[in-house]
């Protein structure tokens, strides 16, 4: 069926994730976290199904979900910017009706929830690369002044960005005594940023 | 304390996890690559024949290099596993201690759950977008008070004082705490009737982070225990943090506010007013606690009072 080609691939990065937010965070906040992640996934795959792009496999890393379609190469600009804010258009939308119900009945956790689905929109839209931000920036522009522009455009607001995340969360580390968990993300992030800039360097140069 | 190296032995585990992980990735990244070159420079020597017996007896290979690996990360994660599991079950104190330590060094008392919680209320409409963002805010990294280090003026206490409220020492108290006896002009109880087995002041962090101060008062009581609402007024917060565990706080008159930390479960919901004496909570040793008891502060708007003034048994 869906994952027919490459399958269901978590790595171990994931599991550590997991063992690390089970231990650190209360759970309420760990499991808001993979549902409102999981529905961000299930975006990106009915919008892969509403244009009929087979989806091949799955893989779960620290990183959060990758998929696998290689046919979402052959859909245009337009529409791959669609599959690409799917994720955080489900998550929006899940957000504002999760904390409408939560008022409703007057529900604590569904406030929890909601929150977790809002700030996992808002961190995806980040332009740094592994996240969304940075690939519908570079579709973006590539649809208005090219491939080599987008690419350029993404790879240098990536890298800005993540400068700046890393320089705000040292602030918080060092300056505010705060945890160094944020030290750690920002620095994953910004590690892939600059691999992603000598990546692109490369790909220029060739 | 003696329960320090027990932490470092987990920490080195897991540092042996990581290098194993990295190690055996890069070695794998490299036969693969090794392994492409010589198939590529098959491809190149041999015929169609030749290329298509070679491919074969590389997956085979393949298969056999795959398998020691294998075991090897079984072998490792068993360890890590059985190591845990028998930490949690031999010394149950040591692993929340563990688990606080790290918390501690990780998110600090950072309170995801309040965070998340203001971010919902916001898009629900029942709060302002930015007072909702400021308390998230405030929630995750601190208030601009909370990050000023301890070094505060000695507030004016007298000898007494300092018996009364059991500091041994004359060092000085942070700025937020505040030493001496206020009138809280309203009418009050006591949350729980037990043993104080740490009052407000400076201690050695039961943790063995080092010497800290205490900022509210514990009550040491039997888990499940009803911890009851210290004055009329109405509950603010409920919420739950590696450090505090389930906690609530309630919002009294003339600026006065509480809280009720490490609980097993809290039977109050935000919103609700309570009255003096009300249950809200049960007795716990949830969040960094390393047995039953309740941890109860008493807020004057941001400052700290000595709980050990307005608890009466």
């Amino acid at each position: 069926m869906w994952f027919s080609e490459r399958g269901l691939r978590v790595s171990r990065s994931f599991w550590l994730l997991v063992l690390l937010a089970a231990v650190v965070s209360p759970p309420s906040v760990v499991l808001s976290i993979f549902f409102a992640a999981a529905l961000h996934e299930c975006g990106h795959l009915l919008a892969l199904r509403v244009f009929h792009v087979p989806v091949e496999g799955l893989h779960l890393s620290a990183f959060g979900a990758v998929i696998h379609a290689r046919g979402a190469r052959r859909l245009s600009y337009g529409r791959e910017l669609i599959v690409t804010l799917a994720g955080c258009g489900m998550n929006l939308v899940c957000g504002f009706l999760t904390a409408l119900f939560a008022l409703q009945v007057s529900w604590e956790n569904g406030f929890v929830l909601a929150g977790a689905h809002l700030l996992l929109c808002a961190f995806n839209l980040l332009p740094v690369p592994p996240l969304d931000g940075a690939h519908a920036l570079c579709l973006a522009v590539s649809s208005l002044f090219g491939p080599i522009a987008g690419d350029r455009t993404a790879v240098l607001a990536g890298a800005i960005v993540s400068l700046a995340l890393l320089g705000a969360a040292l602030y918080f580390s060092v300056c505010r005594r705060g945890g160094a968990l944020f030290l750690f993300a920002s620095l994953a992030l910004f590690i892939r940023a600059v691999s992603q800039l000598r990546l692109a360097k490369r790909v220029i140069k060739v | 304390m003696s329960l320090r190296p027990l932490p470092l032995c987990v920490f080195a585990l897991c540092g042996g996890y990581f290098f194993a992980l990295v190690h055996i990735g890069y070695g794998r990244n490299g036969r693969e690559a090794n392994e492409m070159k010589q198939r590529r420079r098959r491809w190149t020597t041999y015929s169609g024949r030749g290329k298509r017996v070679a491919a074969r007896t590389h997956t085979a290979r393949d298969k056999a290099a795959a398998a020691p690996r294998m075991l090897l990360q079984l072998i490792v994660c068993g360890v890590l596993f059985v190591a845990l599991v028998g930490l949690k079950l031999l010394l149950p104190g040591n692993l929340s201690a563990l688990r606080g330590t790290l918390g501690q060094w990780l998110v600090r008392d950072a309170d995801f759950v309040s965070a998340f919680s203001a971010v919902g209320r916001a898009a629900s409409g029942e709060q302002d977008w930015g007072d909702s963002l400021s308390e998230a805010y405030v929630a995750v990294f601190g208030g601009e008070s909370s990050a000023q280090e301890v070094s505060g003026n000695l507030i004016g206490m007298t000898v007494s004082e300092q018996e009364l409220s059991g500091f041994a020492n004359t060092r000085a108290l942070p700025p937020l705490a505040v030493g001496e006896q206020r009138i809280l002009g309203i009418s009050y109880t006591a949350p729980l009737s037990g043993t104080v087995t740490s009052p407000f002041g400076w201690r050695e962090d039961p943790n063995g982070a080092g010497e800290c101060f205490h900022y509210g008062m514990d009550i040491a009581g039997e888990e499940g225990a009803s911890v009851l609402c210290f004055a009329d007024g109405t509950v603010g917060t409920v919420g739950e943090s590696t450090i505090l565990g389930n906690y609530v706080t309630v919002n009294h008159e003339s600026g006065i506010s509480t809280l009720y930390a490490h609980c097993s479960a809290i039977t109050a919901s935000a919103g609700q007013s309570v009255r003096k004496g009300d249950a809200i909570a049960k007795v716990g040793a949830t969040g960094n606690a390393t047995g039953a008891h309740l941890h109860f502060e008493v807020h004057d708007g941001e400052k700290y009072l000595n709980p050990v003034y307005y608890v009466v048994f």
